[in-house]
């Protein structure tokens, strides 16, 4: 039986017809994103006379996952951004033929660097959490400066539309809940109500969402810049307020090496926009509405046994309760408590 | 001494930190070790008041559908008024989920409509939803 060393090895060839003596050896599994198979490798071909080495990586789809990825959703953004200002990996191939790898995938260069891991560490960044700060936030209002229907974008979720972002991205959530609720919220019901009665206004442009923009979805390297932004399997767009406040999500915030206010004037600074406080804080319940839709996808797709992952159901059982206890401190906040 | 459960999965879970983790070469499959240890863990110790939990939750919700009773009207008080004088169906996890599952709907059903009331009563009851929903939380936070 061909090994997946052989297969991908095949299948560059195939991609590179000018290649000779296509090799892949050094190959194996990370955790990159937890509804994307990630494996890692070294392809050494000749071209010609030379020999040529390049470290990549394969993204392959999963047979289920956290949240339902549209196939060539990333390769697609990781093209789109290339040269734009925010960190992205070049992307190689994109192959959609089951025939290759049993299920869809891309290939694309592996980025220098390491994520960091919100569970188990104070110091996810290596004494660097200052300068990871600095350029998380300017990477992110870097972001929301882009035009993407000028970037071709205009096929991801909410794409063509020009307002009702909020609302779209509460009914996107809310049939994910229904979907993979075992038995019902209260809690998370109650949110959704507050919010739908509570909207906020309107976003001063719609923007590109990252859509899970946090610690271990980029890569940091030595001096605290940025590498890469990775795991855009979430991507849409929406208001750029949402990836605000995903990202001061207290499960992985950087407001423990940066302080808030200074994080928000970098982006503000370079996505040219004024980050609305008010609006803010709606989307901050939001977000956590969102969390817990997401984790509830994931415990489901572990419940029926489509995954299998540790990760899956580990991040499942914390992530939701966290979410939850998250969501009541908002609402008593908001004086639903008396 | 009667070895229970509970221990069986503790043991289990240091030996997956302690003996099977540090022992193995590849990354990926050292770090799910790892992490089905603290899967482990929290199963672990979620099993003892389970039932518990389940029959203490399952009992505030009849009693606050038996407070809101009074308040509510039409269709929503004679479903409130059922599920108030119901009891759970068994011990096992699975039917109390199950019931569980059910008096949440109806939860929920009576929380929205108290949020449409106006009424110092309805306000009380919505309340005391919120508070009762953060006690049947940290209930059942994971214990690692």
């Amino acid at each position: 039986m061909a090994t997946l060393e052989s297969r991908i090895a095949e299948y560059l060839a195939h991609r590179m017809p000018d290649s000779q003596d296509v090799a892949v050896d050094d190959l194996s599994r990370i955790h990159g994103g937890s509804s994307q198979e990630t494996f890692r490798f070294r392809a050494q071909w000749r071209e010609g006379a030379a020999r040529q080495e390049k470290r990549l990586i394969l993204r392959r789809a999963p047979e289920a996952g956290l949240v339902v990825a549209e196939r060539d959703l990333e390769f697609t953004v990781y093209s789109a951004l290339a040269g734009r200002g925010v960190p992205v990996p070049a992307a190689h191939y994109l192959e959609l033929d089951g025939q290759w790898l049993d299920r869809p995938f891309f290939i694309m260069d592996l980025m220098p660097g390491k994520p960091g891991h919100f569970f188990g560490s104070d110091d996810p960044y290596e004494g660097k959490g200052t300068e990871v700060g600095r350029n998380f936030w300017r990477h992110l209002g870097t972001l929301a400066a882009q035009d993407h229907a000028a970037l071709g974008l205009s096929g991801l979720r909410n794409g063509d539309a020009v307002s009702g972002f909020w609302e779209r991205e509460l009914l996107h959530w809310e049939a994910m809940l229904d979907a993979g609720e075992d038995y019902v919220e209260p809690i998370v019901r109650g949110a959704i109500r507050w919010l739908r009665a509570n909207p906020p206004p309107e976003p001063a442009k719609p923007a590109i969402a990252h859509g899970d923009y946090r610690c271990g979805n980029f890569l940091f390297v030595a001096d605290g810049s940025i590498s890469a932004v990775l795991d855009w399997e979430m991507c849409h767009v929406s208001d750029p307020l949402e990836d605000i406040a995903w990202a001061m999500n207290p499960m992985w915030t950087v407001e423990r090496h940066l302080p808030l206010e200074e994080g928000l004037a970098i982006w503000e600074e370079a996505s040219g926009l004024a980050v609305d406080r008010q609006a803010l804080d709606w989307w901050r319940l939001f977000v956590c509405v969102k969390a817990c839709a997401i984790w509830t996808t994931a415990e489901a797709s572990f419940q029926d046994g489509t995954n299998r992952e540790m990760i899956v159901a580990l991040t499942a059982m914390r992530a939701n309760h966290f979410h939850r206890k998250e969501i009541l401190d908002r609402m008593e906040q908001r004086g639903a408590v008396g | 001494m009667k070895l229970t459960g509970a221990t069986v999965l503790e043991g289990v879970a240091d030996a997956l930190r302690d003996q099977v983790s540090p022992q193995l070469s590849d990354a990926f499959a050292s770090e799910a070790a790892r992490m089905a240890q603290s899967l482990i863990a929290i199963v672990g110790r979620a099993g003892d008041d389970a039932a518990a939990i389940r029959v203490e939750e399952n009992a505030r919700m009849r009693a606050i559908f038996a407070e809101a009773a009074s308040v509510a009207g039409g269709d929503l008080s004679a479903q409130l008024v059922e599920a108030a004088q119901s009891s759970d169906p068994g011990l096992r996890i699975s039917e109390l989920d199950a019931e569980t599952g059910r008096l949440r709907t109806l939860l929920v059903e009576l929380h929205r409509w108290l949020e449409q009331q106006d009424s110092p009563e309805a306000r009380v009851l919505d309340q005391q939803i919120w508070r009762a929903m953060r006690e049947f939380e940290m209930a059942r936070a994971p214990r690692a």
